[in-house]
C-alpha cells in the first residue's frame, strides 16, 4: 500500500492536475489529498518563500491560483452583497496575505468563531493581511448575510459563492474554514481557525493550537507555516448545494 | 427434553428470524436509496423534532426537507458517533423515561441517505409534520416568574454558568405539582439547575453582583424541595407530579436558578422564565434525595485515571424514582450500582463517556425496588491529563472539589420513596449526618482558597452545629466574628455555638458583645437569659428573657425560657401562662409535644431540670 508519496511523484501529479507548474518552492505546499486521493499519509511541508517574488509582480491585478487549472483560477468572480462581480483574490498593493474564511449564517460552530475572527482581523489587518468572508450557502439571502455581518460584528468584505467556484479552488469542506493565500498565489494554509472543536460534540474549554493565527504570524515573520493543513470541524459545505 | 436442548432450539429459531429480516432489509436497500420523505422524515420528526424545530432549544430546525438536506452529512456524522440524539446512559442501565436511542438500522439508513445525495423522494410519502409550539408544554402555568432584568451574555469565550435568584410572590404556602423552565434564548441556554432558598443567603449573593444574577457558589441553604429534582435540559420536561406528591412552597422562598450558557458568537440577551403549576392537595408522600459522592477530590496534574467511590447502606426499603449524576469536565466514567442483601446487583446508572453538557435527570420507567440493607454505591473516574480534550486547564494543574467549572465534583443524586413517613424519618436520620460530613469536607476545601468569606464560615459552622461538632462550629464562627467584628450576628452565632459546646462564660461574653452592638437583639437576650438561668442568676435571666419576649413576641423559645424562669422562681401560674402563649404560636408538632410535657409539669408544680 502506498503510505508516503515521494516528492517526485507528487510534483508530477501536480503538473498533471494544474496544467502549469509553479516555481519549486510551492510545489510541495500545494499537494493535497484531493489531487492525490490515494495518499492518506502524505505530509505537507510548506516552505515560505513567495513574498519576495510576489513583491516584484505587484502590478499584477489578479493573483494566479494554485491547486486548479489556470483557466478556473483566473476566471472566478464572486458577487459582493451589492451584486458586483469581483475576483476574490484581488488585493491592494502591499498586501502580504489574503485570508478567505468560509462561513454560514446559521451554522452554530461557524458563528461561535465570530469573536475570534474579529480578534484576528484586529491583529493582522493593519499588517497587510486582507480578510474576506465567503458565504457558500446559496439559500442565504443577501439580506440575511448583511444582518449576519452586523449582528456578529464581522470585519472584512463578504462575497457569495453560491456555485462553490471558490470552494472548489480552495478545497474548503466546512464552515468555518480558512484558506490563506500568499501573494504568490500559493495556498499556504487551509483548515480550522483553531482546535477548539475536536468534533461537533466535543469542544475544548480553550484551544491548544491556533492554526490560522500561527500561519499568519509565520508568514509575516517570513518563516515557514508550522502546519499547512488542519482539518476543520463544522457544517459541511457540500450539503449546501444538494 | 432438557433445558439445554430447549434453549438451543430457541436460539436457532431466533437466529433464523434475524437472518430473514436482514435479508429483507437488503432487498429494501437494493430497491432504492432511502429518501427524506419516506425514510428519514419519520425518524427526524419523532426523534429530533422536539428540539430541532423553529425556535426550539436546538440551534437549527430539521423539520423540512431543505433544512435536513443541508445538514445531511452532519446528521450522518453525529448520529453515527451517537452525539445525537443526546443520551449518555449506556443501555445496561434503566430503562429510563425518554431512553430511546436510534437503532443501528436507523443510523445506517441516515448514512445511506446522506451518502447517496440526500434525495427528497415522493411528496406523498411525507408523514404529517408535527407541530411544536414554543410555549408551555405542561399547559398555562398558575404563576410565571423570572429574573427582574434580562442578562446579556458576551459574544465569545467559554461557557458561562450564572446563578439567578428569583423571588416567588406568594403570601401563603402553596403546593407545587410541577415547574417548567423556558430558556428565553434557547440558542445559548444549555441547561438549568433549580434550587429553593428559604433564607436570604442567595439573595445577598445576587445583590453583591451589579449585573443580573451572580457567578459563583450555590449557597448551602439553596436545596432541592423536599426530595424533588428541579432542572431543565433541552428536550427534557419533568411531568407534573401525581396527586399527593406535591411539594410545599413557602412564602419568602427564592428560586435559585443556575443557567449554563454557551456564547453564540454575538452578544445575546437571556431572559428565562419559570412556570409554576399548583395543586390543592398537600403532600402525602415525600421522597428523599440521597446523595453519594466525595468532596475530598484531589487530583494530581496529569493523572489520567483518578477514582472516587462512595456507598450507603439503606436502613429501610425504598423505591428509586430517578437518579442524576453530576460532575464537571474531567469526569470520564460514571457508575451507580445497588447491591441487594442477597448479593444480586442492579445497575442504577452507567455512563461510559461523561459529558458535562448533558446533565439529565434519569427517571426510571418503573421505580427500582430495593430492600433494606441494600448497598448503594457510586464510582466515578476522572482524567486530568493533557490528552483529555475536555480538561479545562492546560497544562493540567492539581484539582480539588469545588462548584466552579474549573474545579471538579462527583455526585450521584438518588431520589427514593419510602413505605411510610416513619421509614422516611429513619432514612433521613441515618443519611443526613453522612451527607453533612461530606459537605464540611467541601467547605473546608473552599475555605482554604477563600479564607476571608464570612458566608462560607457561617455556612460550615451551621453544618458543624447540626452534626453536634460545636467546637468546630465555634472555631468558624470565631473567624466570622474576627472578619466582621462590627456585626452583632457574628458575635451572637459565636456565643450560641460556645454555649452549645459548654463554654458558658465565653458564650456570655460574646452574647453581651452582640447586645452592645445591637441592644434590641431579641435572640441574644433570650440566649443570654437562658445561660444566666443555668448559672442560677435567675433575676438577671428574667430581665433578659422578658426583654426578648417584649422585642419579639412571636419567639416561641423566649416564651419557653420565660416559663422556665418563672418555674425556677416558683411562679408556676406565670410559667403555665407562658407555655400556653408559646403553644398558641403554631409550633411544629415536635416542639408542641415538648411544650405540652412542660405544661403538664408546671401545672403539677415540678420545676424544670437544671
Amino acid at each position: 500500500m502506498l503510505r508516503y508519496i515521494s516528492a517526485a511523484l507528487l510534483a508530477a501529479a501536480l503538473v498533471d492536475c494544474m496544467g502549469h507548474v509553479w516555481s519549486g518552492h510551492s510545489v510541495v505546499a500545494t499537494a493535497d489529498t484531493r489531487a492525490n486521493p490515494g495518499a492518506p499519509g502524505a505530509r505537507f511541508v510548506a516552505r515560505w518563500g513567495g513574498s519576495q517574488r510576489a513583491a516584484r509582480s505587484r502590478n499584477h491585478w489578479y493573483i494566479p491560483l494554485v491547486g486548479t487549472t489556470a483557466h478556473a483560477a483566473n476566471g472566478v468572480r464572486l458577487q459582493t452583497l451589492d451584486g458586483v462581480l469581483i475576483d476574490p483574490f484581488q488585493r491592494p498593493s502591499g498586501t502580504k496575505a489574503v485570508v478567505l474564511t468560509f462561513v454560514s449564517v446559521d451554522c452554530p460552530i461557524s458563528n461561535r468563531y465570530a469573536p475570534e475572527l474579529r480578534r484576528l482581523y484586529d491583529r493582522f489587518a493593519s499588517q497587510g493581511v486582507l480578510f474576506r468572508l465567503i458565504y457558500p450557502n446559496p439559500a442565504e439571502s443577501t439580506d440575511a448575510i448583511r444582518r449576519h455581518l452586523k449582528e456578529y460584528g464581522y470585519r472584512g468584505q463578504a462575497l457569495r459563492d453560491p456555485r462553490h467556484e471558490l470552494v472548489k479552488i480552495a478545497n474548503a469542506t466546512v464552515t468555518p474554514e480558512a484558506a490563506v493565500y500568499a501573494t504568490s498565489g500559493e495556498l499556504v494554509y487551509r483548515g480550522r481557525i483553531d482546535d477548539r472543536y475536536v468534533n461537533p460534540g466535543l469542544q475544548r474549554a480553550q484551544p491548544t493550537r491556533r492554526d490560522l493565527e500561527d500561519a499568519l504570524s509565520a508568514m509575516l515573520d517570513g518563516k515557514p507555516v508550522p502546519r499547512a493543513r488542519a482539518p476543520a470541524v463544522g457544517c459541511f459545505i457540500s450539503d449546501f448545494l444538494r | 427434553m432438557t433445558v439445554e436442548g430447549r434453549t438451543r432450539l430457541a436460539l436457532q429459531a431466533i437466529s433464523w428470524v434475524v437472518l430473514t429480516s436482514a435479508a429483507s432489509a437488503c432487498v429494501t436497500s437494493a430497491q432504492g436509496v432511502p429518501t427524506f420523505n419516506k425514510d428519514v422524515a419519520p425518524i427526524v420528526f419523532a426523534r429530533c423534532g422536539a428540539c430541532h424545530h423553529p425556535g426550539g432549544p436546538a440551534p437549527f430546525s430539521l423539520l423540512t426537507y431543505g433544512e435536513s438536506r443541508r445538514r445531511a452529512t452532519l446528521m450522518a456524522q453525529v448520529t453515527k458517533s451517537r452525539f445525537m440524539p443526546p443520551w449518555k446512559a449506556s443501555p445496561g442501565s434503566g430503562p429510563f423515561v425518554g431512553q430511546n436511542p436510534l437503532t443501528a438500522d436507523e443510523i445506517d439508513l441516515i448514512q445511506r441517505w446522506s451518502s447517496s445525495g440526500a434525495p427528497e423522494g415522493d411528496p406523498h410519502d411525507l408523514p404529517r409534520v408535527p407541530q411544536f409550539r414554543e410555549t408551555w408544554q405542561l399547559g398555562t402555568p398558575d404563576l410565571i416568574v423570572g429574573p427582574s432584568q434580562p442578562f446579556t451574555l458576551q459574544a465569545g469565550g467559554t461557557d458561562v454558568f450564572r446563578i439567578f435568584v428569583i423571588p416567588v410572590p406568594t403570601s401563603t404556602a402553596r403546593f407545587v405539582r410541577g415547574l417548567e423552565f423556558l430558556p428565553g434564548n434557547p440558542k445559548v441556554v444549555h441547561h438549568a439547575n433549580i434550587r429553593l432558598d428559604r433564607t436570604d443567603t442567595s439573595r445577598r449573593y445576587d445583590d453583591a453582583d451589579p449585573a443580573p444574577g451572580y457567578e459563583g457558589l450555590i449557597a448551602h441553604s439553596a436545596t432541592y424541595p423536599d426530595g424533588h429534582f428541579l432542572g431543565w435540559t433541552p428536550g427534557q420536561i419533568a411531568p407534573l407530579l401525581p396527586k399527593g406528591m406535591a411539594w410545599r412552597l413557602d412564602p419568602g422562598t427564592d428560586f435559585v436558578v443556575e443557567i449554563h450558557m454557551q456564547p453564540s458568537g454575538k452578544p445575546e440577551t437571556v431572559a428565562p422564565s419559570i412556570g409554576i403549576y399548583f395543586g390543592s392537595d398537600p403532600p402525602e408522600r415525600t421522597p428523599v434525595m440521597l446523595r453519594l459522592g466525595r468532596q475530598s477530590i484531589d487530583i494530581a496534574p496529569g493523572d489520567p485515571s483518578y477514582t472516587i467511590t462512595d456507598s450507603f447502606v439503606l436502613p429501610v426499603d425504598v423505591e428509586v424514582q430517578a437518579v442524576q449524576p453530576h460532575a464537571h469536565q474531567r469526569a470520564i466514567t460514571i457508575s451507580g450500582v445497588a447491591t441487594l442483601p442477597d448479593g444480586t446487583t442492579r445497575t442504577l446508572i452507567e455512563i461510559g463517556e461523561w459529558d458535562f453538557r448533558w446533565q439529565h435527570v434519569y427517571r426510571y420507567v418503573a421505580p427500582v425496588t430495593l430492600p433494606k440493607d441494600t448497598t448503594l454505591a457510586m464510582r466515578y473516574t476522572f482524567d486530568n491529563s493533557a490528552t483529555n480534550p475536555r480538561n479545562p486547564v492546560l497544562p493540567p494543574r492539581r484539582v480539588f472539589w469545588g462548584q466552579r467549572s474549573a474545579d471538579e465534583m462527583g455526585d450521584l443524586w438518588i431520589q427514593v420513596l419510602t413505605r411510610d413517613s416513619s421509614d422516611r424519618r429513619t432514612l433521613v436520620d441515618r443519611f443526613r449526618p453522612k451527607v453533612l460530613a461530606e459537605d464540611v469536607i467541601g467547605y473546608e476545601r473552599v475555605i482554604q482558597s477563600d479564607p476571608n468569606s464570612v458566608a462560607l464560615h457561617d455556612d460550615v459552622a451551621q453544618i458543624y452545629l447540626e452534626l453536634g461538632r460545636a467546637d468546630e462550629a465555634a472555631t468558624h464562627f470565631a473567624t466570622s466574628a474576627k472578619l466582621k467584628p462590627e456585626s452583632a450576628a457574628t458575635h451572637f452565632n459565636l456565643g450560641t455555638s460556645l454555649a452549645v459546646s459548654g463554654r458558658v462564660d465565653e458564650a456570655m461574653t460574646e452574647l453581651r458583645r452582640a447586645l452592645t452592638i445591637q441592644p434590641d437583639y431579641a435572640r441574644a437576650h433570650n440566649n443570654l437569659g437562658g445561660l444566666l438561668l443555668q448559672r442560677g442568676r435567675t433575676n438577671e435571666a428574667l430581665d433578659h428573657i422578658r426583654e426578648a419576649v417584649r422585642l419579639e413576641p412571636a419567639n416561641i423559645e423566649a416564651h419557653t425560657n420565660l416559663a422556665a424562669t418563672h418555674a425556677v422562681l416558683g411562679q408556676f401560674n406565670l410559667a403555665v401562662e407562658a407555655i400556653e402563649t408559646a403553644l398558641r404560636l403554631n409550633p411544629t408538632e415536635s416542639v408542641a409535644s415538648l411544650l405540652r410535657l412542660r405544661l403538664d409539669a408546671y401545672r403539677r408544680g415540678v420545676p424544670p431540670a437544671p
